[in-house]
């Protein structure tokens, strides 16, 4: 065999080599219609979650809606889950609880043909959670507790202990609450998920201020700002600095309260909040004892 | 001579006892039409209005009766309550998860209700049961999430008709969206509201400052080419050139300088009205998007070449929009 022979001889066992590979790593594709309406339903998920932010109730209403409907043209069972889980969130939020549970338990009940462990637990902590702001955390801690909402990693795990915390805190175990909410920050902080930790920490901001332990409140209170921060989560940091701001009026430290307080007026208003703002600064006059305008 | 039969009381007899025989045969008959003697199971439901609905009025389901409106009345959150009744024949395609509906009608509402069956498979509703009807939250959200066995029309005005409820309900979030879109709209215009159309008018006005600006000071410097003793012929004069831009004091580099600044101005400008525009429309945003994630495709090539096992690993897994759970920080403190 010549050197020449040779040579086209390995290169076809390359490009043949190559083409396997290629094939290999390519995996099956959702046709591009399929893909454009889903990426459309994904991008007005997102645009609702965001105009819940601002408390933009009618125009997220709208938004997972039609989310909704596109998720459910194209038989997308957890995009529909996710978006009867916002749909529910919205309907809790305009204090529509009835609809919320109904959106809810039809959440549940997609989940239960879902493959997907994750979006059982999600629909279950939601549950829980408004179970909680209904005032019932027997129910809450059920649901949180019950076996399909089983022990996992991540933003749900985190989630779940949160809730467990708060319905332990509802119930009266407070040193139990404590230690499932600083897990549930643990998980987060394990997983990445940066949020989940934040609302850990401002949890047991709350937890520790009701409690008159004020200087661990502030503690929790800036690991939450930190978190809110490193992720640039305005709703976040400016309900971390509201918090803040009540824990040092509590503790008696005005100076760092009316600060905190104007930095929260002015993250809200960045926001587009006009209610947090304005309350914000009329506690901020209270506070000053001047009358406080934009600077 | 008197007449008489001779079997007269025989035959009146016989003619009575056929007649009675006749009643309880067309009695039977009826009852056997109408399901008299069949055992109906019953169940309620739950309507926004009686508009289109009566009392007897069938339940079909695919065009076949399988029971009839028993009651109407309208309850104490002026919400009309509905009892009905399915024939025990039918009870197994009373499953779970299904919904009544009132379809529309060519002129107004039809004239039966139609049962769409739940795609659960398990016991079907027991004696009692409530099952939601379409104007209900949960009935419009189990036939939104396909969760029930409708059928499609035969023709297409059967098919225009079946989906107009939805297509109604679809039309009214529309002008929701609309309303609060032009309310947006007009604030924006104006100018004077926090939301994103209004800072992109602003934007637009300091942009359109800015470009009036540099058209001026472009307006200068054309009136200097024209001059003789101006900017060109200065610098094309064998005395003048690189010569006069070192040696006038800095005068034609500031002004150079000055123009350079404006321009970077203005484009920083542009490019924060094309950010605002983007959160200005949805529609706009989602053209962005699909340009970004088009982008984000390619680049998932390229990562596809370079984590070809030959090399690497395959294509990453794609991230999808993140549910940020149920908080909203609304703890007390």
């Amino acid at each position: 065999m010549t050197s020449a022979n040779l040579r086209i001889l390995l290169l076809g066992f390359l490009l043949i080599f190559l083409v396997f590979n290629t094939a290999c790593s390519t995996k099956p594709k959702e046709p591009a219609e399929v893909y454009t309406r889903r990426v459309q339903a994904d991008s007005l998920l997102v645009q609702g979650y965001n105009q819940t932010d601002i408390l933009k109730f009618d125009p997220a209403w709208a938004s997972f809606n039609q989310a909704l409907n596109i998720y459910a043209s194209l038989d997308n069972r957890e995009g529909m889950i996710n978006a009867l889980l916002a749909l529910g969130r919205t309907r809790r939020l305009t204090d529509d609880i009835d609809s919320a549970e109904e959106l809810y338990s039809h959440a549940r009940s997609l989940a239960v043909y879902s493959e997907d462990p994750k979006v059982m637990r999600s629909v279950l902590n939601h549950q829980g959670d408004l179970a909680l702001r209904q005032g019932n955390p027997e129910k809450a801690m059920e649901l949180l507790n019950d076996r399909e909402n089983e022990p996992a990693g991540g933003r749900e795990r985190s989630a779940q202990l949160r809730l467990r915390g708060s319905a332990k805190a509802a119930l009266g175990f407070g040193n139990e609450a404590v230690a499932l909410l600083v897990e549930a920050a643990e998980v987060a902080i394990t997983a990445d998920e940066v949020t989940a930790a934040a609302q850990a920490y401002y949890k047991l901001a709350s937890l520790s201020s009701l409690g008159a332990r004020f200087d661990e409140a502030e503690n929790w209170a800036v690991k939450a700002l930190e978190a809110d921060k490193s992720l640039e989560y305005t709703p976040g940091i400016a309900a971390d600095l509201r918090a803040l701001a009540i824990i040092s009026a509590k503790a008696g430290k005005t100076e760092a309260a009316e600060d905190y307080y104007r930095r929260s007026w002015l993250s809200w208003r960045a926001l587009g909040r006009d209610e947090d703002a304005e309350e914000a600064r009329t506690e901020l006059e209270n506070l000053s004892g001047m009358q406080v305008t934009v600077p | 001579m008197k007449f008489s039969f001779r079997h007269a009381n025989k035959i009146v007899g016989l003619f009575v006892l056929v007649a009675v025989l006749l009643l309880v045969l067309i009695t039977m008959f009826a009852g056997l039409n109408n399901k008299w003697f069949t055992k109906k199971i019953y169940f309620t439901s739950l309507f926004t209005s009686a508009e289109g609905l009566k009392v007897g009025m069938s339940v079909n389901l695919r065009g076949f009766e399988i029971g009839r409106v028993k009651n109407i009345s309208l309850n104490e959150d002026n919400q009309v309550d509905l009892d009905f009744y399915i024939y025990e024949t039918y009870h197994n395609r009373v499953l779970p998860d299904s919904v009544l509906a009132l379809p529309s009608g060519l002129l107004g509402s039809a004239n039966a209700l139609d049962l769409y069956p739940g795609l659960v498979k398990g016991e079907p509703y027991p004696d009692g049961s409530f099952i939601p009807s379409t104007q209900t939250v949960e009935g419009k959200m189990l036939v939104k999430t396909r969760r029930v066995d409708r059928p499609s029309g035969n023709d297409a005005i059967t098919t225009i008709l079946a989906e107009l409820p939805d297509i109604l309900d679809n039309l009214n979030e529309t002008v929701v969206s609309i309303g609060t879109l032009s309310a947006t709209v007009d604030t924006g215009i104006k100018g004077d509201g926090d939301n994103s159309l209004s800072s992109t008018m602003q934007n637009l006005d300091r942009t359109m400052q800015d470009v009036n600006t540099i058209t001026s000071s472009l307006a200068t410097l054309a009136a200097g080419l024209e001059d003789p003793t101006g900017l060109v012929p200065t610098l094309l004069d064998p005395s003048g050139s690189l010569d006069t831009l070192l040696n006038d004091d800095n005068v034609l580099w500031n002004h150079i300088l000055a123009i350079m600044v404006q321009l970077e101005g203005a484009t920083e400008g542009i490019n924060t009205l094309s950010n605002s525009l983007a959160s200005v429309s949805p529609q706009l945003a989602l053209t962005l998007d699909e340009t970004i994630r088009s982008l984000q495709e390619a680049q998932k090539v390229m990562e596809g070449l370079q984590n070809n096992p030959l090399l690497k690993k395959g294509i990453s897994e794609e991230t999808f929009p993140v549910n940020p759970g149920s908080d909203m920080r609304e703890d007390e403190f």
